[in-house]
């Protein structure tokens, strides 16, 4: 009864187009001949994904987000945690206004975002380039090898200090004396932040482990709005790119539906992976 | 930019792995659900004549250039028995195509659409369009053959043309003046010209290729008569390596070899900075980008003048086409008579023409367009200049042959990858344009139409 609600919810929200996408992807449209006459809907069996399995484009793109995630989820969340250290300190001054600095980029929309970092990555208007080019460096942040790092940057900026508040907040919840305790016990600062803190702060590392990852394979804003600026990224770059490009552009919705399912369970798969083995990773620390 | 929630609140993410699949979803209806409010009234509008308001025929037309409310306005003020209502979308390629569409899965699409040639036969794969061959019969012989043939394939009409984007040469008069130059008259003049700015400034390009932008690779091989799609019976021809198309990508790929000509990414802002501070002495581009340049290049007042497009040999005058839109009669439209009658008013009415030169900005597909004050003025931009005594002479002079093919979102993005990429030094044009070929012969008979080279 009381659940009445959460449930109407969850089946017209979630449910629903959940069930939709599988239900499409199960058809496709038939035509024949010019196509002058109106095409019909069909059913296409598992056509559609052993179409999706057998692109190369989409393999490539799936290859190229686990290179980005491999990458830049250990240097986001490093870079959090050194910061919610930080943070944490007794001695940090100005903790508010920093927690708000740090804050700040995750408030900005990623396709605002992107544009700004944009006008520093383009060849002619950028001063970061000019400025590079007169130190003798020449850098061209759009180019074939350097296009995704330019990503990575962005995505970086955008979400280090939300994860360093998730980290941050997990820290505050920790008892104050335990540290006074390992003081008294002749803990320096270093020793309390390695042996105590992180210890204790593991899953919250590890959730936003899990969300990082997760947002990794759903990368679409910063290529796609970086897409008209550059020949490097294709319309197909990342595998939501793919079900964006099969869906809309290819105006093949049964297509597009299957490389998003495929995607889902993908996703499904690595989160739970990453969460069972950050889950036996904290037990571990734990019990030292 | 709809499913750019890249990543959300933490109470929310859990869930986020499998809503991929809900997001896609939602995609797929987006368009309808934007619709809803709309549905019901498109319905009752199109139902024809017989309606509440007595014998008045109410058609729905939707589209997105500025100026066409102002001329349905016009039409409804002159014809008591029929009334059209615009209603405002997304330009095509940001949504109101997606729109278009699902509106007529929806069974409740407008009577007419503004759809881009190179468009149209996209619509008439998806089922999305009304034969009007028969109604359109009589306003033929008003329009310029090659606008025309863009509005149907394989002898069937489907709408009447509005525009078309006869192209010409942008030049910088500055920088011809400081190398004595004269606006070339054929391709040969043009490079050698191009030898000359390079030997004399490197860092000018002597021209801007357009090689992430599929339409203009298109524009290149259409002065040269050929067509990269066509039908023959119940089959697609795709023939985007027939040798006019070749011999255009090797010229353009030869000037690239020698550096003499830029493939900057077109139309970004460094693009832009490029035609304002003249490191980009020429450009060959269609009517509406006098408007563009116009807008993003202010600097630049004075400074670029129009010439007639080059030609392969002296003799030869033919010219080319970038663009261009027509309207096209969708499915389900009830009065198809009246729906062709205002096309065909929209764009050949020398009032409503005069009003889509002015607050649209188009070059006309009808005939008597070119007569029409608007297109006489000088361009305070460009020095004061007749521009559009240049496009005229271009649109008479551009070749009708030209099909477009029933994948082109397809073919417009694998080109854009594929060529933007063999521009910027990852190989010949010619090897993009073959494989942009293969792909897009996959893509048709992926939709289970019949194709084959050609």
């Amino acid at each position: 009864m009381f659940l009445a609600p959460f449930g109407a919810l969850f089946v017209a929200m979630y449910a629903v187009p959940v069930g939709y996408a599988v239900v499409e992807s199960l058809h496709k449209m038939k035509r024949s001949g010019l196509g002058l006459t109106p095409p019909e809907r069909v059913w296409a069996g598992f056509d559609n994904y052993r179409r999706a399995l057998d692109d190369d484009a989409l393999w490539s793109g799936v290859g190229r987000v686990l290179l980005f995630g491999i990458v830049q989820v250990p240097v986001m969340l490093g870079l959090a945690l050194v910061l919610a250290l930080v943070l944490d300190s007794q001695s940090a001054r100005l903790k508010g206004l920093f927690r708000a600095a740090y804050f700040l980029p995750y408030a900005i929309p990623g396709v605002v975002a992107t544009i700004l970092w944009a006008f520093l990555y383009m060849p002619r208007s950028s001063p970061v380039v000019s400025m590079l080019d007169g130190l003798g460096l020449p850098s061209d942040f759009l180019g074939e090898d350097a296009v995704l790092w330019s990503i990575a940057n962005v995505v970086t900026w955008a979400w280090t200090g939300y994860n360093t508040l998730v980290i941050y907040s997990a820290l505050q919840a920790v008892p104050r004396e335990l540290f006074e305790a390992a003081a008294l016990d002749g803990c320096g600062p270093w020793r309390i932040a390695w042996r105590i803190k992180v210890p204790l702060v593991a899953p919250a590392i590890a959730l936003t482990t899990v969300f990082s990852v997760i947002g990794t394979l759903q990368l679409y804003t910063e290529p796609r709005v970086l897409r008209p600026l550059t020949s490097t990224i294709s319309a197909d770059y990342t595998p939501i790119m793919s079900a964006y490009h099969q869906a809309v552009e290819n105006n093949d919705y049964g297509q597009g539906a299957a490389v998003s399912v495929l995607l889902a369970l993908g996703t499904c798969v690595l989160s739970f992976a990453v969460l069972k083995i950050s889950a036996r990773l904290t037990k571990g620390r734990a019990s030292l | 930019m709809w499913g750019t929630t890249r990543r959300g609140r933490a109470a929310r993410r859990v869930a986020a792995a499998i809503s991929v699949a809900a997001l896609a979803a939602l995609a797929a209806c987006s368009s309808d659900d934007s619709n809803d409010a709309k549905s019901g009234s498109a319905a009752s509008q199109s139902s024809g004549a017989g309606g509440g308001k007595g014998d008045t025929a109410q058609l729905e037309f939707w589209g997105w250039a500025p100026g066409y409310d102002k001329v349905v306005e016009a039409f409804n003020a002159s014809h008591p028995d029929v009334h059209v209502t615009f209603n405002k979308i997304d330009p095509g390629s940001k949504g109101g195509y997606a729109k278009m569409l699902a509106a007529v899965k929806a069974g409740n699409a407008p009577c007419l659409g503004q759809v881009g040639y190179e468009t149209l036969p996209s619509f008439l794969v998806e089922g999305a369009l009304a034969d009007v061959t028969k109604e359109a019969a009589a306003a033929k012989a008003k329009y310029a053959p090659g606008a025309w043939s863009q509005m149907g394939v394989a002898g069937h009409t489907y709408g009447i043309p509005v525009d078309t984007g006869p192209v010409a040469l942008f030049y910088r008069t500055d920088v011809f003046q400081k190398y004595n130059l004269t606006p070339p008259k054929t391709w040969d003049e043009f490079a050698q010209q191009a030898d000359k700015v390079k030997a004399g400034d490197p860092a000018v390009a002597y021209s801007a290729v357009g090689g992430n932008d599929p339409w203009w690779l298109a524009g290149m091989a259409w002065q040269n008569g050929g067509s990269w799609f066509g039908t023959s019976g119940d089959t697609w021809k795709v023939s985007m390596t027939e040798p006019g198309t070749q011999k255009a990508m090797q010229y353009w790929q030869g000037l690239l070899d020698k550096k003499v000509v830029a493939a900057d990414p077109t139309s970004t802002p460094d693009w832009y900075k490029r035609m304002q501070d003249g490191t980009f002495a020429t450009y060959v581009g269609p009517v509406w980008f006098s408007a563009l340049l116009e807008e993003n290049a202010k600097g630049a007042a004075g400074k670029w003048a129009v010439a007639p497009m080059p030609t392969w040999d002296a003799s030869s005058k033919a010219t080319s086409n970038i663009g261009g839109s027509g309207t096209a009669v969708l499915k389900g439209c009830k009065n198809t008579q009246a729906a062709v009658t205002f096309a065909d008013w929209m764009s050949s009415d020398p009032a409503s023409l005069a009003t889509l030169v002015k607050e649209t900005g188009i070059y006309p597909a009808a005939a008597a367009g070119a007569d029409l004050d608007a297109l006489k003025q000088p361009s305070a931009y460009f020095n004061n200049q007749k521009i559009y005594d240049v496009f005229k002479e271009s649109a008479a002079n551009i070749p009708d042959k030209w099909q477009w093919g029933p994948t082109m979102t397809q073919v417009s993005s694998d080109l854009t990858d594929l060529a933007g990429k063999a521009a910027s030094g990852g190989g010949p044009l010619t090897g993009a344009l073959s494989e942009t070929q293969a792909k897009t012969l996959k893509a048709i008979q992926d939709k289970g139409l019949k194709a084959a080279a050609g």
